[in-house]
Parts: C-alpha cells; sequence; structure tokens
C-alpha cells in the first residue's frame, strides 16, 4: 500500500521498488503517470478500477500488451468525491489481487490484452478485446516521440 | 438492420438501460451509431460520446475498434463505455 497520491516527483521512486504495480488510484493523472512508469522500468501492472456499480481490471505487461496510454480512456471532468459501493470495489479489488498472483506466479492466464468489466447493476461480466495502439505516446513503436511524467499528468487535466 | 448499442455510467443513466436496440440503415457507420445516439438522448449524451473532455473506449461486439468509420453489421453489438477510475 502506497498511502500517498502519485505524482511525477515520486513515481519514478515508487514503481522502481516494485516488483509489480496494482493501480487503483483515484485520479486519472496517477493512472497515467503509473503506467508510463510501468512501461518506462519495464514492469507488469495490473489497472483496476471501480466507480458506482461498476468496475474494471485489465494487466499490463510492457512490449506485450495494450498500455492504458493505448486506451484513450480518460476523463477532464473526474473529481471526487465519486459514488462507490463498498461490494464492487471489494470484488474489483479481489479480482486485481487475482491477476498480481498469476502475473507473479506464473500461474493460469492473466487479462492480456483483455479488459474484465463489471456491471454490478446488471450482475454482468464482460470480456473487452483490446489493442496496442503503434502511435501511442508511452509504448507505442516510436520511443523517440514518448512523453514525459508531467505531460502525462497534465494531459488529463 | 438491426443493432443493440450498450453504455455504462452516466451514459446508461440517460438512456435508462444497460443496452437499446436501433434500426439502422444498411452501411451504417459506427460514428453514425454514435451520432444518432447522441442526438437521441441530448446535449449531455453528445458532450459523454463525442466531447473533447474525454476519452472513451468504442467496441464492436466487445472488442476495441481503431476506426470509427468501420460499417456495421446486423446484430452488432456497440458499445461506448464512459471512463472510470476510482477504487
Amino acid at each position: 500500500m502506497v498511502p500517498e497520491f502519485v505524482s511525477p516527483e515520486n513515481v519514478q521512486g515508487l514503481v522502481a521498488q516494485a516488483d509489480i504495480v496494482v493501480d487503483g488510484a483515484p485520479y486519472f493523472e496517477e493512472r497515467g503517470l503509473l503506467n508510463r512508469e510501468c512501461v518506462q522500468q519495464n514492469k507488469p501492472m495490473v489497472e483496476a478500477a471501480a466507480t458506482g456499480m461498476e468496475g474494471f481490471v485489465t494487466v499490463v505487461i510492457p512490449g506485450e500488451t495494450p498500455c492504458i496510454q493505448c486506451l484513450g480512456f480518460h476523463s477532464k471532468d473526474w473529481s471526487l468525491p465519486f459514488p462507490i459501493l463498498g461490494a464492487v470495489s471489494g470484488t474489483v479489488a479481489n479480482l486485481a489481487a487475482l491477476e498480481a498472483i498469476k502475473v507473479l506466479t506464473g500461474y493460469g492466464e492473466p487479462l492480456r490484452g483483455i479488459l474484465l468489466f463489471l456491471d454490478g447493476a446488471s450482475s454482468f461480466f464482460r470480456r473487452i478485446k483490446v489493442r496496442r495502439n503503434p502511435a501511442c505516446p508511452v509504448c507505442g513503436d516510436r520511443p523517440s516521440a514518448s512523453i514525459g511524467r508531467k505531460e502525462v499528468a497534465r494531459k488529463c487535466e | 438492420m438491426r443493432i443493440a448499442f450498450s453504455s455504462n455510467s452516466k451514459l446508461r443513466d440517460l438512456m435508462g438501460a444497460a443496452c437499446i436496440r436501433m434500426e439502422v440503415p444498411p452501411e451504417t457507420r459506427v460514428v453514425d451509431v454514435l451520432e444518432n445516439v447522441a442526438e437521441r438522448y441530448g446535449a449531455e449524451a453528445r458532450a459523454l460520446i463525442l466531447g473533447e473532455r474525454s476519452g472513451v473506449l468504442v467496441l464492436v461486439n466487445d472488442e476495441m475498434i481503431e476506426q470509427r468509420t468501420i460499417a456495421v453489421s446486423h446484430g452488432d453489438e456497440i458499445t461506448v463505455l464512459l471512463p472510470i477510475a476510482g477504487g
């Protein structure tokens, strides 16, 4: 557990001390920073989010799967507080832990290239196939075009 | 032809259902479906789907698409997933 917000200043050190990152950060800016840093340091990341009655989990393996930036999933209107049901965040957190264990142990099939979406209101899971974006500024085919930490944070402002 | 459109979060609330059925003409593209839904559910829906303040994930049959100009087929489900963070 990291008891602080992720920032351009602390993200490099936080990711460096981990074998895997499980991202459940409240802000898109933090998620963007962790995603970029994991790609840079070649660390796997479990991305988990939940709000209201819904949530999702996916696994980012740098160089293999899409990263979070590839999905283009962001909002400039996101703010705290947001409604969340404990049963939903608990379910998503458990799924994220399961993915982390699979990645660390090499057992089973982690959600590589799959975004598992929970619709708690309809009691429905969907497995969404996601793709790498070759032009992604974080993990794309032109690393020279890679954006910096502060730019990642600004993109979501 | 008949297709389905589904969404989540605020757009689901605006639609009053997680999934709706739609009748669309042949050669309809994904972007046309998005425009149709934006038109049907008003300015807030338009901002959520097509606005510049958020990046949504557009799916056809639970698969992320690269181009919104691809044609839809009878029986397809088009999904707009609004972004969520938090945990």
